[in-house]
């Protein structure tokens, strides 16, 4: 069974990676800087949450609402603010995302909750095979539905596997390009690459070593190894929660993939590498511009919906201008333009806050003297306008070696 | 060669500059963490585990460093004494920001990776309802030490949340008491009320100071909100000229309070002013000056109250903090960990349930602000200080004793009174 406070980190990690990709849509691929992506958000979570609460709408109805009621809000909103450039685009965005927080508090307040929020929102229960209490486990196992319950213990260990591994790959991402990075600055100076690369895998296995106990230790703490906990996780779902987060997030992933391949992508990218060249092109620019703020800002209204219903409860003041300082902290962060980046930046700084913790009140100081460090020497961003290569590269030649040049 | 030999000096300094920062700080990390896994050895220990989720950074972070010093005089003086039937009482302590997010960060922590016995915490309200629903969920007893707002202990159908308590009176209990003092104490028949529509605190004392004082007879002859952004409250103020009526109840923050008290001078309203806790901060002197002499508030204590145990906790706590005032938050975190240390006295077991039953059941403990019982709506039912302000100082003026019959509404009777008779 996962320890219930990775579960929080992992899933807010998700729903992180999903706004910072959504923001990235609109700065890092169209070069708007718009700021009105946590308004964006609160309208989905808001959206949702009262549907739910108030109309009692079932939440995959509810989180597609939420989606759809921030798009459409970005699509009307985004008609007369899109005409606008640079610093003016930005002040205006930015006083959207205000006007929404000071929003909450003015509508119905039955509906609405006032300044405090809403609160007792319904959760999403994922659900895949048989979720039933530990109590009735030996009742159930002989009933009809027996069968389920025998797939759930080895399903919950595959979906154990599958997230390990995700993690893995995740953090393997980050590692990886943080090396390449002080490959190329060892090159610059006189440190030298190599070494410098291999210092850093030194001291990041000694850290893991002493911190954690090695990596097992660290799988022991995130994972309850427990007989009566496993009893428990062998009759119920502990994992179908988190992988349908994953789920979503890949979704997710795989349609911004397409989308920046498709027309619009590219018209997308072309506007943002010069938008009046674009416009002698034959590109109607504002139109390509109103369509990806829109889409971003649907996705926005997903992040937001998932956030409601995983954290129960929301109040206006979860949408303020930290918020925002976060959103554009990924983004900056793991790099603009790239969906590699974008996951690195969620990642960063979902984890690095927590796993700071025992800094105690240093907590805060060494998180953003990393972060300036990090500005100073990556301004692009870990991954900004690159992404990670998953089939590495002699591989990709050979595949499409039929295929002729590599696009 | 003096390049290679520079690599290698310099990798090693890399290496031990990461090593010292990795390493140094594991131990305490691992103590909470092995301590943590096994239940049976933290029994043998006799240690419980309290772990405080408060504002110690950001923009409320004088609300949390104030609980936090509270708690820890508290902790240490129950330590000193003896402990809990010989156990200590150990304190985790995390910082939520002030945002929500990391408040219930925190609280899945100590809930799941710190295996806490009792989580405490937050301050602002917003945070504290947040948390309740992970303590519903870890089943896990938290006591917020400061958070008045009654939304904080009951769900969405007005159930009491089975897992969490507060350590003070809430909002409505301190509009109920602010009405009473109104018309008993200040013998005003007729008042005006200026609230703030935009906060629920501010919103939630206007409505119950309204009700009560109407069902004692009273009568609110006008009523007007402001916002948050306002400043100038001149053109409302000279509105209020037009009605007759004894007392003008201001429901807000000390900000907005001291701009209405220096505008109402200035317009000529020469009424009383009474109003709620948020009354209480140097701040509000400062602002509207001579205009503050003569106001009331209700407020959890004051540190000028001849009883002798505030004036003991009052020297204590300067003593141990180099000459500071304690503040209300102070001394309600102090407080709440004395009605803690009174349940932990009285279970069964130290586990989860048997501390809950426990907190379920504390009556008539005195602590520094009072005799304190936690009622059926997990309240605690204590009495309050009227503060008047005089020369520019907050002075006590009385200990206003709730009525025994109700505190709330009509029909939730504090536990214990019916006994009592």
């Amino acid at each position: 069974m996962i320890n219930p406070y990775y579960e929080q980190i992992l899933i807010l990690t998700v729903i992180n990676i999903i706004l910072a990709l959504s923001l990235n849509l609109i700065m890092g691929y169209n070069g708007l800087f718009s700021i009105a992506h946590h308004g964006f958000m609160a309208i989905g979570a808001y959206g949702s949450a009262v549907l739910a609460l108030s109309f009692g709408a079932p939440l995959w109805l509810a989180a597609l609402v939420g989606m759809a009621v921030a798009a459409v809000i970005a699509l009307l909103i985004g008609f007369p603010v899109l005409r606008l450039r640079g610093d003016y685009l930005a002040i205006a965005t930015l006083a959207l995302g205000e006007i929404v927080r000071k929003l909450w508090p003015v509508l119905p307040e039955q509906y609405f909750g006032g300044a405090i929020g809403l609160k007792d929102i319904p959760q999403f229960q994922a659900r895949i095979w048989a979720n039933v209490p530990v109590s009735q486990l030996d009742q159930a196992l002989s009933g009809p539905q027996g069968w389920m319950i025998r797939l759930n213990g080895p399903m919950n260990l595959i979906s154990l596997v599958i997230t390990f591994v995700l993690l893995l790959i995740l953090v393997g991402m980050g590692l990886w390009g943080i090396s390449r990075w002080l490959y190329r600055l060892g090159e610059r100076t006189r440190l030298g690459g190599r070494p410098l690369v291999i210092a850093y895998w030194v001291v990041l296995g000694v850290g893991l070593l002493v911190y954690y106990r090695g990596l097992l230790g660290f799988a022991e703490r995130m994972f309850w190894f427990d007989r009566a906990l496993s009893r428990q996780a062998f009759a119920s779902d502990q994992w179908a929660l988190f992988l349908l987060f994953v789920a979503v997030l890949f979704l997710f992933t795989w349609v911004v993939m397409n989308y920046l391949n498709s027309l619009y992508g590219r018209a997308v990218k072309a506007i943002r590498e010069d938008e009046v060249a674009a416009a002698m092109l034959g590109l109607n620019t504002f139109r390509y511009k109103l369509i990806n703020f829109t889409f971003a800002s649907m996705w926005a209204g997903l992040a937001g919906s998932l956030f409601a219903h995983y954290q129960l409860s929301i109040s206006p003041e979860d949408f303020n201008i930290f918020k925002l300082v976060d959103l554009l902290l990924m983004v900056v962060l793991g790099g603009m333009g790239s969906i590699t980046g974008s996951y690195l930046g969620g990642i960063i700084v979902s984890w690095m806050p927590e796993v700071l913790r025992f800094l105690a009140e240093w907590r805060l100081v060494v998180y953003a003297l990393t972060l300036v460090v990090l500005m100073i020497f990556m301004p692009q961003g870990i991954y900004g306008y690159r992404e990670i290569r998953l089939i590495p590269t002699w591989l990709r030649r050979r595949l499409s070696r039929q295929g002729g040049e590599v696009a | 060669m003096t390049a290679r030999g520079r690599q290698a000096v310099g990798a090693l300094l890399l290496v031990l500059a990461m090593g010292a920062l990795l390493g140094c700080n594991p131990p305490k990390e691992e103590e909470g963490g092995k301590q943590a896994t096994t239940q049976v050895a933290k029994q043998q220990a006799r240690e419980i585990v309290i772990g405080a989720d408060l504002e110690l950074t950001g923009p409320t972070a004088t609300f949390g460093q104030s609980a936090l010093k509270g708690i820890k005089m508290a902790v240490d003086e129950i330590n000193a004494a003896g402990g809990i039937k010989g156990a200590r009482i150990k304190l985790l302590e995390q910082d939520n920001k002030g945002q929500s997010q990391e408040a219930v960060n925190v609280a899945k922590k100590f809930a799941y990776q710190d295996q806490v016995d009792i989580l405490v915490g937050a301050i602002a309200s917003t945070l504290s309802i947040k948390m309740a629903a992970v303590a519903e969920e870890a089943e896990l007893p938290m006591v917020t030490p400061a958070s008045t707002n009654p939304a904080v202990t009951v769900d969405n159908e007005g159930n009491v949340r089975k897992w969490v308590f507060r350590a003070t009176f809430t909002d409505d209990f301190q509009g109920e008491i602010l009405a009473r003092f109104v018309y008993e104490d200040l013998g005003a028949k007729r008042i005006a009320i200026f609230y703030d529509a935009g906060q629920d605190y501010s919103k939630g004392v206007y409505q119950r100071v309204k009700d009560v004082f109407t069902s004692l007879g009273g009568e609110v002859v006008a009523e007007a909100t402001f916002t948050q952004e306002d400043i100038d409250f001149r053109a409302k103020l000279t509105k209020f000229k037009e009605s007759d009526f004894d007392v003008l109840v201001v429901s807000g923050y000390y900000d907005k309070a001291g701009l209405i008290l220096k505008q109402a001078r200035e317009v000529g309203l020469d009424k009383q002013v009474v109003g709620p806790d948020g009354f209480d901060s140097e701040e509000l002197i400062t602002i509207a000056g001579e205009a503050a002499n003569g106001v009331y508030f209700t407020t959890h204590f004051a540190p000028d109250d001849p009883d002798p145990k505030v004036q003991k906790f009052v020297q204590d706590y300067k003593a141990r903090y180099g000459g500071e005032d304690p503040d209300a938050i102070a001394v309600l975190g102090y407080d709440a960990m004395y009605i803690i240390k009174d349940a932990l006295m009285r279970a069964e077991s130290f586990s989860r349930a048997d501390i809950r039953d426990a907190l379920e059941t504390v009556k008539e403990v005195s602590v520094t602000t009072g005799t304190v019982t936690i009622d059926q709506q997990h309240n605690a039912f204590k009495p309050l200080v009227i503060v008047k302000i005089v020369d520019g100082k907050r002075s006590f003026f009385k200990r206003f004793e709730p009525p025994r019959e109700g505190q709330g509404s009509k029909e939730e009777t504090p536990a214990g009174a019916g006994k009592e008779g």
